[in-house]
């Protein structure tokens, strides 16, 4: 009779424990998204095939820059919408554009079979640069439409392009600043101003944004240089037009050490033509530059159900553990 | 095949040509520029910090050897924005999850930093970073 009691007790508490550990353990998995759940929310992949790849569909003319271009079809076809505009009678720039700067490379991973093991599907390294690799960079650094820099100027920028590891400051946390930051991913605009927010999720960069005053006033000589520049705007029929002034000197215009001077000159064009705006920016440096740089990019807007822009802080940690100057 | 069907396949080769000239980034400096991946290592341990910032994310890792000794780890990945696009979120890890993690070695001879291969957790799941060569590419 004691021994059965005894067996008794032991089988109740063996089986409370097992059911303390296994609701414990079904509470921390309930907490914890299981891989793959974000599957869930897929996040539009953009135009092209940018499944895994920053760089696809970007810089078809040569400029060295990342910024994307969606297919000529497309932004043909998504011309033909109608302008939409506010009622102060200018078009309606706001809402979610891409594809912008850096954004929208994305990979959904997949779960294996058996569901224990998720992979994000981002394609490994190898231990040295690949074939493929070394000749994006060639393509980067010998483009057809690269920045014009006067003679005395172009082995310095070479330099730094070939050690962009050690040398770009947006490496070390530092604001790419305008206009590299690329076109806005998101706008807001209101009769005296627009804001152009970007989505530097994908990037060495902080936050990002500019305002851009539309309300007539002139630039502000107290203001100090800064990284974004002092942004001011006026209509020209369905264009807005920004000028941008009073940089800083120390940002690259590229990832490839492309410098200029505090004497940087930025006109952005923004023209809104039924779902697609037409970006356009001229960067001038008359201090290095021969003729101005000028690039052009298509946004289409739209991105039902995108993602938000996400907040982007940045702190470098292993800048001090590089050993050779590989580029990305 | 009809005119809809030659377009997609211009469409199709276009896009596959696009695809040739791209290539792999993580927006920073290049993996191979400070970690060497033709050489892993394992670490078990307990994750102690997870921060979750560009331009890498970073996991913290105590392992405890056999005499009780404690080594602190930190692994790196790439930015949190891209991360999230492939499915992995700050809140897969928990501070306090017992964890092997394999990893690639620091160039630079640290021995406590790697750059994140795969975390294989206590109940028997695992985070792949890169789709590793046992896997089927897209």
């Amino acid at each position: 009779m004691k021994r059965r009691l005894i067996s008794y007790c032991i089988a109740a508490v063996t089986s409370l424990a097992v059911s303390y550990l296994v609701s414990i353990s079904a509470t921390a998995q309930n907490n914890k998204p299981k891989p793959g759940a974000f599957e869930d929310k897929k996040v539009p992949t953009g135009f092209g095939p940018d499944a895994d790849q920053l760089f696809a569909g970007a810089d078809p003319d040569g400029t060295g820059l990342p910024w994307k271009e969606p297919p000529p079809n497309v932004v043909e076809a998504a011309k033909k919408a109608p302008t939409p505009h506010l009622p102060d009678g200018h078009p309606d720039m706001s809402g979610f554009w891409q594809p912008a700067g850096w954004g929208y490379a994305v990979t959904q991973g997949r779960l294996s079979e058996d569901g224990k093991t998720y992979y994000t599907q981002r394609a490994p390294e190898g231990p040295v640069q690949p074939p493929k690799k070394v000749a994006e960079l060639k393509h980067r650094l010998e483009g057809a439409n690269l920045p014009p820099y006067k003679p005395e100027f172009v082995e310095k920028v070479k330099f730094l392009g070939g050690h962009q590891s050690h040398e770009d400051p947006a490496f070390k946390c530092a604001p790419k600043g305008f206009p590299r930051v690329g076109p806005p991913t998101e706008i807001v605009q209101i009769p005296s101003e627009i804001v152009f927010l970007y989505d530097t999720v994908n990037s060495s960069e902080q936050n990002a944004f500019r305002v851009v005053s539309t309300d007539g006033r002139e630039h502000d000589p107290t203001l100090n240089p800064s990284y974004y520049g002092d942004s001011i705007g006026h209509w020209e029929g369905n264009t807005m037009v920004v000028d941008v002034t009073n940089f800083v000197d120390d940002t690259w215009l590229s990832q490839n050490g492309t410098i200029h001077s505090d004497a940087m000159h930025v006109i952005e064009k923004l023209t809104r033509e039924g779902n697609v705006i037409t970006w356009e920016v001229s960067i001038d440096d008359p201090k290095m530059f021969t003729r101005p740089w000028v690039i052009t990019r298509h946004l289409v807007h739209g991105l039902k159900g995108g993602h938000a822009l996400e907040e982007s802080p940045c702190v470098e940690h292993d800048y001090d553990h590089l050993v050779n100057d590989d580029r990305n | 095949m009809g005119n809809n069907g030659r377009r997609f396949c211009k469409m199709f080769m276009a896009a596959a040509g696009l695809m040739a000239l791209s290539i792999p980034v993580t927006a920073h400096h290049s993996v191979t520029a400070e970690f060497d991946t033709s050489k892993s290592f394992s670490v078990s341990g307990t994750i102690t910090k997870l921060e979750w910032v560009n331009p890498h994310v970073y996991i913290y890792v105590d392992a405890k050897d056999d005499k009780g000794d404690v080594t602190p780890y930190s692994f790196e990945s790439g930015p949190p924005g891209n991360l999230r696009r492939t499915g992995v979120l700050k809140t897969m890890f928990t501070v306090g999850d017992v964890v092997t993690i394999d990893a690639e070695v620091a160039k630079d001879g640290s021995k406590h930093l790697g750059h994140l291969k795969a975390v294989h957790f206590a109940d028997g799941h695992t985070i792949i970073f890169g789709n590793g060569s046992d896997t089927e590419s897209k």
